[in-house]
């Protein structure tokens, strides 16, 4: 009894000394030039991802957090506070890892307890809680980060030195290698005619009393936009939206950035009444201006300029304008509101020039320029993580989002530990009798290479005499020309085994709800739509030409071998001929032997009249670790090869020896 | 509505009750041993359940309404079932065995005749079928050699036709109808079958009719044959069920063809029932038909009744109510009143033999495996090829696993820091090796639970065996390292003590956690408990899970020797159960000198080397050689599970085949000697096979070497992997020690001609589907055309699957399509 009480005491006194020094910490100069070997900018979702994975490995780490505490994003975003990542918790099944992929919240380490599963019931939770669970995972994991430092001034002396710079107070500091995992911060602003008129997502009110019987336009058409146009359908007029692109549902396209079917109720009223609606345009071809009686006005731009060189009144735009739109222009009439829901973008102020990473071209624009490694393509030691590191997958994965980059995260980490601490990537070395069975295990279970489908992927390097495999799980697969560089281990032949979508499945406008949209015959897997296994031969490994002449729509160039595992509606590719036979027969050809399982009786048969028995012959019933079975067994096996027999005659009779031809 | 539905089910529900509590003949314990004790063979259930549990075991619901329908039918074969009830009217000599949920117990005289595994007796077909042959054991015997069924036709010529069965398994609708035949007929004829399909037993040149069917009876006609003839052979053409093969029988006893002579006079084949062919000749040519006749009826025996008719004799049909065809002719009926079928091409044998096979019978196509006319077939790719994955897929039994505990990952750490040694199983559910294997497990987790636990612990602790299911956590798989499926650990006080490395059965692992379980060595503390354990009396499982125990006297407990002895048997532990023995003992025992340690192997199985001492040093590895040597028969059996240790020694083999004549004991004394006199020690792994059965692997083996061996005789073969060379001993020498040693330093030297192991190259039988060839073949399909799987997908929607497509043609419109978007000609409502 007294001894808990003395135990929370001298608790409760540690972290009073705790809060005072960090106290003096930030009220007093600190040792000029502190210096880490890295450093992760940011404490959002992806900058605490990496920090766990450098803290256990014991790496000298630091994260830098601007404001007072981790994941302040969250405290703002979204604005109307309900996350869009599924929070399942329950999948009827007891394995974890399975478990993750149907848990797109929760972020990657080695405490059960923090998993979003227990922190809301809710199936897309509120922000504050996720704000909570950074915190939590912060605390509880013990992670190394500095708040309230506003990195600043990233230079470098040196192309290959050290990174400097300086937080708000002008202290400086020192690291090796850099982690950029800022997220994307900045709104995406178009720049158009009027801009001043309207008001962007950011400070958009939340009280739908505000609305009430107002017209309201909304530019932008991702999933903020419908949040927006979500929360006060009930109190406005009209919701009109324009956006540049069409609309896409991620539930066609698969891609998660896509407009998600949580918020889209403006779809209905649109679609059923023409009440609502949206519309496409480029927002910077056009100009919005306000009326005398405090309405806006949407108006062409070009037109705006015409108008404008001939001199016409400031009070007499409005009229003249309107006038020369065609007399059913469908956003003729006036809003009470334009609302800016347009995204974000990284902000690359914090660098000087010396430092500065290129940006993106086009469509990545708001993203730094980086490598299929996540290193800059032009500033050597500098990587990212988090939303940011999503300009590797853009629109094709899930790395923008926190199901996804806490595996691109981890396959950073990964790739640091070889380049930096020379610890290879880690692996499991299996006997080739074990292969189907690990495959068979990951395709079932693995949530990192089902998430990140088509970017990250498990690769088996095949072993001299084929009787050895190593397995590697959650490769970038864009990497694999520089497996044995990157991962430290080498490699030559090997298998990819990696999950994608039917190559024209995925799409707007798709008929994704069509009757031929699966299938359920494996000599037809090669067609199937949805997420399945894909397997990929090299007897030697792809070459960076063949990966940059490759077509955007392939993963991975022509291989030796290919092999599909047809698409199951329950995402169990267990099923004994469908799935695993047919993925045997593939794993044979590869490796050119015999890899099927025999009982006892038959390994000594073979034993006692053949020079050599087949593979599991050899690596179990030899090692004396055989199957004896029962008699029932046996009795089933004898039917078999009755089966077999006369499968043989009919192939023979057919002159099919080909169907049985020997490799 | 609703409520409709619900008062039928609860009619259903109660239905259901009352049937699983209504048993066939319930006998009161005290009638049990008056009625086992029926000279015909009697079953007996034994019903251990209590009815609320029956009630949820569906698959014992459906054994018993099957045992009663069974054994209301058999009433008529004076074969008697009963039931005892153990819940309420136990016997109990059986209520309380172990194996009494899983088999039906038939009796004669008193004893039981046999257990018939539950699972066999799957329908009324099964049970019907197995307990005939059990009433028919001797009158129908099961063969499994051609030589076997060449060998009674002989013996039975000039006294008894012979009905052949081939029948793909027993238990099915066609044993039983082929055994309710035999029950009736077997003073006529005589009874023989076979499951053996694969051979041919028929002789050479009739492997077609061996194959055509996949079931078929054939009659031998060997009651006329003279010595030196072979019986006739013919077949039952009608199908495999009771009432056809019943008429098959019946008119195998009548005559095979007759001669209509009076007008109107009845045809008795019409009388009983049996297809006929009616064959309408003249005059002139009535002795040519008869001749053909007299040869088509032979080869039709039992099948079709022939009527020969002189049409100029008798002019009208011979079938009421129906046309004559215009003689010389041919008609066929199946039944009486069925249509007739009319032949009239000329009547030579092929063309009435062709026209009776076309008309009559439906072929059966052996290659359809499956009954059901699926016209699909399975492409060679989806045929499964691998036997352990399909025996295990095709049996669709529910294990109980009673006493195996599964584990998540809460309970595991729990488990495994219980007291005591525990084995953990670590499986994968979709691995065909790890579900072959759980059976077993589960029957050595029952075997411990009833025979090694204390009882006071059996009732209510878990046991010591459980599993982990790696697909459900593999947290725990991985926290254990376990990458390899299935493995088995054990661990004593929650610590890891080893990897079990045995075979994959029962006994492996009962060994390996008895082994493990006992100290090592085990001091024993008197005398009788030192010839207990010589003798595998003590620990009370030693004899049926060891072949032998090795023994130590010490005659100081603090000597190097006996810390040699326990350090060997310390590395032996789990492996061989060795002891050390007060020291008193070594005085009784006059053949041991009490001054010096003596350490003794003792292999009550051996009766060539009942026991062996040890004549080494006392070193640590000395003593484990000797155990692992010394505690193996003087010439071992060679089985599938002993081969991997005979064969991990790299020596060639010698082995006798053994049967059971005297021959094969004179040869087996022989090698024993050389066994003993350790001539060859270094050479040759001196070994045996057992082929007393006609098709034992041994004779498989012997078969594949090409080597033919005189029934009864034995054969003793040289094989060696290392060369790849098979000797078979010369079936003229003597089988003497010296003469065989003679030999064997002939063959040694390579100085005989023999024959070759096969090449032992196992690569992939079927080749894998060639996705890269199906993507190929549909690129260059044409691209609009819909696929089956795909979407048909029209042009536009292909332009723009991309992601890039669509943004490079956004970027267009800005570039090259100013203004245009908002006002626009055609302004469409889905734009600007």
């Amino acid at each position: 009894m007294t001894t808990t009480w003395y135990a929370f005491l001298l608790v409760l006194l540690s972290q009073l000394i705790g809060n005072l020094q960090a106290g003096w910490h930030t009220g007093t100069a600190p040792p000029a030039g502190q210096s880490w070997q890295y450093c992760v900018v940011g404490a959002g979702p992806g900058g605490l991802q990496m920090g766990f994975f450098l803290d256990r490995a014991g790496r000298d780490y630091v994260i830098l957090e601007r404001a007072n505490t981790s994941g302040v994003f969250f405290e703002t975003y979204p604005r109307h506070r309900k996350l869009i990542s599924i929070n399942k918790r329950h999948t009827g099944k007891t394995n974890k890892e399975f478990n993750l992929r149907h848990d797109w919240n929760s972020l990657l380490s080695d405490d059960e307890s923090l998993q979003m599963t227990h922190y809301s019931k809710d199936f897309f939770p509120h922000a504050d809680t996720y704000v909570k669970y950074l915190k939590d995972y912060a605390q509880k994991l013990k992670l190394n980060i500095k708040y309230n430092t506003n990195v600043q001034n990233i230079s470098r002396s040196s192309r290959n030195g050290p990174f400097t710079f300086l937080d708000q107070h002008g202290h400086s500091y020192k690291c090796r290698v850099m982690i950029l995992s800022s997220g994307v911060s900045l709104p995406n602003d178009a720049h158009f005619e009027g801009i001043q008129h309207t008001e962007g997502y950011r400070t958009v009110s939340l009280d739908p009393e505000d609305f009430e019987g107002k017209s309201v336009l909304i530019l932008g058409r991702g999933n903020s936009a419908f949040e927006t146009a979500d929360h006060i359908l009930g109190s406005t007029n009209v919701i009109h939206m324009v956006a540049k692109s069409r609309l896409r549902m991620a539930w066609e396209t698969h891609y998660v950035g896509d407009l998600r079917a949580v918020n889209n109720g403006l779809l209905d009223t649109y679609q059923l009444k023409s009440l609502d609606g949206i519309l496409e345009g480029n927002i910077e071809d056009m100009a919005i201006l306000k009326r005398p009686d405090g309405r806006l006005i949407l108006v062409d731009r070009y037109e705006l300029e015409e108008v404008l060189q001939e001199n016409v009144t400031d009070s007499m735009i409005n009229s003249h304008v309107t006038r020369n739109m065609p007399d059913n222009f469908a956003l003729r009439e006036p809003y009470d509101k334009v609302i800016r829901c347009m995204g974000f973008k990284f902000d690359n102020d914090i660098f000087n020039n010396d430092s500065k990473p290129e940006m993106g071209q086009r469509k990545l624009s708001k993203y730094p320029q980086m490598l299929a490694s996540y290193e800059s393509t032009d500033v050597p030691d500098l990587f990212f993580a988090g939303a940011i590191s999503h300009a590797v997958d853009y629109r094709k994965s899930a790395g923008g989002f926190i199901h996804g980059f806490r595996y691109t995260a981890r396959a950073l980490f990964r790739i640091l530990e070889v380049r930096y601490q020379s610890v290879p990537w880690p692996s499991v070395r299996l006997p080739i009798t074990e292969l189907v069975n690990h495959i068979i295990k990951r395709i079932n279970e693995a949530s990192g290479t089902y998430q990140m489908f088509s970017v990250l992927a498990d690769v088996i390097i095949l072993h001299g005499d084929g009787m050895e495999c190593e397995y590697i799980e959650e490769f970038p697969v864009k990497l694999l020309p520089e497996l044995s560089s990157i991962t430290g281990r080498n490699a030559s032949r090997v298998i990819v085994v990696s999950m994608e979508y039917g190559k024209d499945f995925s799409g707007p406008g798709k008929d994704i709800f069509g009757p031929m949209r699966a299938t359920a015959l494996p000599v037809l897997a090669h067609l199937s739509n949805f997420l399945h296994p894909v397997l990929y031969y090299y007897s030697a490994l792809p070459t960076e030409r063949d990966m940059s002449a490759l077509d955007p729509k392939e993963v991975l160039p022509s291989p030796d071998r290919l092999h599909h595992i047809v698409e199951d509606f329950l995402t169990d590719w267990t099923a004994p001929v469908s799935h695993i036979l047919v993925l045997r027969r593939f794993l044979e050809s590869c490796i050119g032997s015999d890899l099927r399982y025999y009982f006892d009786a038959s390994c000594f048969q073979l034993a006692m009249t053949h020079t050599a028995v087949p593979i599991q012959c050899q690596k179990h019933y030899l090692q004396g670790q055989g199957l004896k079975g029962t008699d029932l067994h046996w009795q089933h096996v004898q039917e078999m090869q009755n089966i077999l027999g006369s499968v043989a005659m009919e192939a023979a009779s057919e002159g099919g020896s080909s169907v049985w031809r020997q490799r | 509505m609703e409520q409709i539905f619900l008062f039928f089910l609860t009619v259903w529900l109660a239905a259901a009750a009352v049937c699983a509590q209504d048993y066939y003949n319930v006998l009161p314990s005290k009638d049990f041993e008056s009625f086992k004790s029926s000279a015909l063979p009697c079953a007996v259930h034994f019903i251990t359940k209590s009815p609320e549990k029956l009630k949820k075991d569906w698959q014992m619901k459906e054994f018993i309404t099957n045992f009663m329908d069974a054994g209301r039918y058999l009433v008529d074969f004076e074969v008697n079932f009963a039931t005892i009830d153990c819940s309420s009217d136990p016997v109990e000599d059986y209520c309380s065995r172990d194996n009494h949920k899983n088999s039906l117990f038939v009796f004669r005289y008193g004893h039981i005749l046999t257990e018939l595994p539950m699972d066999a007796l799957y329908n009324v077909d099964a049970i019907v079928s197995n307990m005939l042959h059990l009433v028919l054991l001797r009158e129908v015997p099961l063969i499994q050699e051609p030589m076997d069924l060449a060998a009674m036709q002989q013996r039975l010529k000039g006294h008894k036709d012979i009905l052949f069965a081939k029948l793909l398994a027993v238990g099915t609708s066609e044993h039983r109808a082929f055994m309710e035949g035999a029950f009736a007929y077997s003073h006529l004829y005589q009874f023989v079958m076979t499951t053996n399909i694969g051979d041919n037993m028929l002789g050479s040149g009739s492997e077609e009719e061996w194959a055509e069917s996949r079931n078929r009876v054939w009659l031998f006609n060997c009651k006329p044959a003279k010595t030196a003839d072979l019986c006739q052979r013919s077949f039952y053409r009608g199908k495999m069920n009771v009432p056809a093969f019943a008429l098959y029988l019946k008119t195998l006893d009548v005559l095979p063809y007759i001669e209509y002579k009076a007008s109107g006079a009845t045809i008795f084949y019409q009388r009983l029932g049996i297809p006929t062919a009616y064959v309408y000749s003249n005059t002139a040519e009535y002795g040519h038909d008869k001749e053909m006749v007299h040869q088509l009826a032979q080869k039709y025996r039992g099948n079709l009744g022939f009527v020969l008719v002189n049409s100029d004799k008798t002019p009208e049909s011979v079938v009421a109510e129906s046309e004559r065809c215009q003689p010389p002719c041919l008609m066929l009926q199946r039944a009486p009143q069925e249509e007739l079928y009319v032949m009239s091409a000329d009547l030579t044998e092929d063309n009435v033999s062709a026209f009776i096979e076309d008309n009559m019978y439906v072929r059966e196509d052996p290659s359809e495996n499956q009954e059901d006319g699926d016209d699909e077939r399975v492409p060679v790719q989806e045929v499964q090829d691998d036997e352990v994955q399909y025996a295990v897929y095709s049996d669709t039994r529910l294990l109980a696993m009673e006493h195996v505990s599964k584990l998540t990952d809460k309970t595991f750490p729990e488990f495994v820091a219980s007291a005591g040694l525990v084995v953990v199983l670590f499986t994968v559910r979709w691995d065909p090796r790890c579900k072959a294997f759980l059976e077993s497990y589960s029957d050595a987790a029952t075997t411990i639970q009833q025979n090694d636990l204390p009882a006071d612990i059996q009732a209510t602790a878990t046991g010591p065996f459980a599993q982990v299911e790696c697909y459900n956590w593999p947290d725990v798989c991985q926290l254990n390292n376990v990458t390899i499926y299935p493995t088995i650990k054990l661990y004593r006080e929650g610590k890891w003590l080893t990897d079990y490395k045995g075979s994959l059965s029962d006994q492996g692992i009962l060994k390996s956690y008895r082994l493990y379980s006992t100290a090592n060595p085990l001091v024993l503390e008197t005398c009788s408990d030192c010839q207990a354990f010589s003798k595998g009396e003590l620990p009370h499982w030693a004899a049926s899970t060891l072949n032998a125990v090795v023994t130590g006297y010490f005659p100081d407990a603090n000597t190097g020797e006996r810390s040699a002895y326990e350090q060997a048997a310390k590395m032996l532990q789990g492996q061989h159960l060795m002891a050390v023995c007060p020291k008193d003992c070594a005085e009784h025992n006059s053949d041991v000198d009490a001054s010096k340690p003596t350490v003794t192997a003792f292999k009550w199985g051996d009766h060539h080397q009942p026991s062996v001492k040890y004549s080494g040093d006392y070193t640590a590895s000395d003593l484990i050689q000797f155990v692992q040597a010394a505690t193996l028969p003087l010439v071992p059996e060679l089985t599938p599970s002993t081969l991997p240790l005979h064969f991990a020694k790299g020596k060639p083999f010698l082995i006798l085949f053994k049967d059971t004549d005297k021959q094969s004991r004179e040869a087996e004394a022989s090698l024993a000697s050389l066994a003993r006199e350790k001539t060859f020690e270094s050479e040759l792994s001196i070994l045996w096979i057992d082929v007393s059965q006609p098709s034992c692997i041994g004779s498989e083996i012997l078969k594949d070497y090409g080597i033919k061996r005189q029934p009864l005789h034995p054969c003793v073969v040289f094989v060696d992997h290392a060369t790849s060379r098979v000797c078979n001993y010369p079936a003229d020498y003597s089988l003497k020690t010296s003469a065989m040693t003679d030999w064997v330093v002939i063959v040694l030297k390579g100085e005989t001609s023999c024959s070759g192991l096969r090449e032992g190259k196992f690569e992939p039988q079927v080749s894998p589907y060639d996705y890269l060839a199906f993507i190929e073949e549909s690129k260059n399909k044409d691209n609009n055309a819909p696929r089956m799987g795909r979407l048909a997908t029209d042009h536009r929607h292909v332009t723009e699957a991309a992601g890039e497509a669509l943004d490079d043609e956004e970027e267009h419109d800005e570039d090259g399509g100013r203004g245009r978007q908002f006002v626009s000609d055609e302004h469409r409502h889905t734009e600007l």
